[in-house]
């Protein structure tokens, strides 16, 4: 019953993705729209078709891999020592989070400029800038998971004689690690649209310039190409990190 | 038989959060007690009376603003290797089985892995989750973790066991159930213990003596034994002699009680 009723969901997931793509070719097809503005899904497809074929895509994916990979690794390096600095000195936490959390609602990708100076253009700016982006939920997670710990663990360690090193790792630690773990998704997530971001509007490398040129040069079907990769390794990566913490979280409730 | 615990003269005050006295509550006024090797022994007082407390001075959790507490004749100043406590529920890992969250004391002492696994598949056997070794906590009843818990304090093999309220938050109906278990584990094991509870049910249920605490700043108002015979059983509880002791509880323990209503009543 359970498994039918999901079926029927994703068929109609399915179809509502066909008939909308059904639409999109017909409206294109019938010129209503123009062709530079929207290309049919079919067109795109070959586009598709012909970047999995050729060098572009795969040299802009190798340029947004190594700054995304060294964009996560700095907002890790940055991120944990800081979630832990705000958790073990509450003073400090509670004064910086707020402001942390009200940057990161402001338009932050506006200061891209003041990165473009100091690092010139190029991947330094990009990663730079993405681990802005990475490394504040990161912090934040950290130290409110630590900070959300039930008391009565605490407590139960202390009767139990834990060592600092035993408090942290096996209690500490494992408690806050849904909470955690949600700040790590949230840090990948943005990093990796940061640097397609810096990408694109600085024309610096990688997937984002491969998307900005192609726009330049009014290449629509492969712009609609570009796009459907990134799209695509986003919304793959996400899910995959979302079970994983669907996963934990379901241990842990 | 000899002291276990002795209790002398504890009092407790906590400063306000900056530490000037003017904002000083007093927990503890005076409390002076003792326990004996194999005695079961509860400390029954109304809500917010500081009986948490206490327990967690006996157990070396808290220190005492002035007085002190011995265990075998040896001061308390951190946990003691031969007290283990069981709080109130959820204090089980929900990201370890059964038998990690039992192991778990034993697993911070450094013991090896094989006597740490017999260790817990043992106690286990003896708390009656035979069986439920690799299940997690959230796939266990409220009953069943509190036994986890019972089973973690006792994989240390502990003389005393300082019980907080174990069975607070459980149903009428499971926290008997889980009170005769109890008695069972205690006459197998023969420990000590210290049982914090606001319920006189339960109090006279499992009992060989019950402290009788007043409100906030506590000391001991009444020492009431309980020569019930053991083992015991709902008829034995339910007799007219086992009435009289709860109708003598309540009547201490209906001023007490009423003085923490009109109190503020922090929760201990």
């Amino acid at each position: 019953m359970a498994a039918s009723h999901k079926m029927r969901i994703r068929l109609g997931q399915m179809a509502t993705l066909l008939s909308a793509l059904a639409v999109l070719e017909a409206i294109v097809r019938a010129g209503w729209v123009s062709g530079l503005i929207l290309s049919p899904p079919s067109a795109i497809a070959l586009a598709v078709g012909r970047d999995l074929i050729g060098v572009e895509l795969w040299a802009g994916l190798k340029t947004t891999a190594l700054e995304f990979v060294l964009g996560f690794f700095f907002s890790l390096l940055l991120g944990l020592p800081c979630g832990l600095l705000f958790y073990r000195f509450r003073f400090i936490g509670l004064a910086v989070e707020p402001l942390l959390l009200a940057f990161y609602a402001a338009p932050t990708i506006l200061l891209y400029p003041v990165f473009l100076t100091l690092f010139g253009l190029g991947s330094a700016a990009v990663v730079s800038m993405a681990v802005i982006f990475g490394s504040i939920p990161i912090m934040v997670n950290v130290s409110v998971g630590l900070a959300g710990v039930e008391p009565i663990f605490i407590k139960l360690g202390r009767s139990l004689k834990a060592n600092r090193w035993q408090m942290f790792w096996k209690i500490l630690f494992p408690a806050a690690t849904p909470v955690i773990f949600t700040g790590l998704r949230l840090g990948f997530t943005y990093t990796l649209l940061g640097i397609i971001a810096v990408e694109f509007i600085t024309f610096s490398g990688g997937l984002g310039k491969m998307v900005s040129w192609r726009y330049f040069i009014f290449d629509t079907e492969g712009l609609f190409s570009g796009i459907v990769f990134v799209i695509l390794i986003a919304v793959l990566m996400n899910s995959l990190l979302r079970r994983t913490e669907d996963r934990i979280r379901a241990r842990w409730a | 038989m000899e002291e276990l615990i002795a209790v002398t003269k504890v009092r407790k005050v906590f400063e306000d959060a900056a530490g000037n006295t003017g904002g000083a509550v007093e927990a503890i006024r005076r409390v002076d007690f003792r326990v004996r090797a194999g005695e079961f022994v509860s400390l029954l007082g109304p809500s917010g009376c500081g009986k948490s407390t206490l327990l967690d001075i006996i157990g070396g959790l808290e220190r005492p603003t002035s007085g002190e507490v011995s265990i075998a004749g040896e001061r308390v100043e951190r946990p003691h290797p031969k007290v283990a406590m069981v709080f109130q529920l959820m204090s089980v890992f929900p990201w370890r089985t059964a038998l990690q969250n039992v192991a778990f004391g034993l697993e911070l002492q450094n013991v090896d892995g094989r006597s740490r696994r017999r260790k817990a598949l043992e106690v286990i056997q003896l708390v009656g989750l035979a069986g439920f070794e690799e299940k997690y906590p959230s796939q266990l009843s409220g009953g069943m973790n509190q036994r986890l818990a019972i089973a973690r304090a006792l994989a240390l093999d502990p003389d005393i066991l300082l019980m907080d309220e174990p069975f607070g938050s459980l149903d009428e109906q499971t926290r008997f159930l889980m009170g005769l278990e109890l008695l069972r584990i205690w006459e197998e094991t023969r420990k000590t213990i210290l049982f914090v509870t606001h319920s006189i049910s339960e109090a006279i249920q499992l009992s060989d003596r019950v402290l009788v605490m007043s409100a906030r700043p506590s000391e001991i108002r009444e020492e009431i034994p309980i020569p019930i015979p053991r083992p015991r059983t709902i008829e034995s509880l339910t007799t007219d002699s086992a009435t009289r002791i709860e109708r003598r509880i309540w009547e201490i323990l209906k001023v007490e009680a009423s003085k923490g209503l009109i109190g503020n009543g922090r929760k201990s």
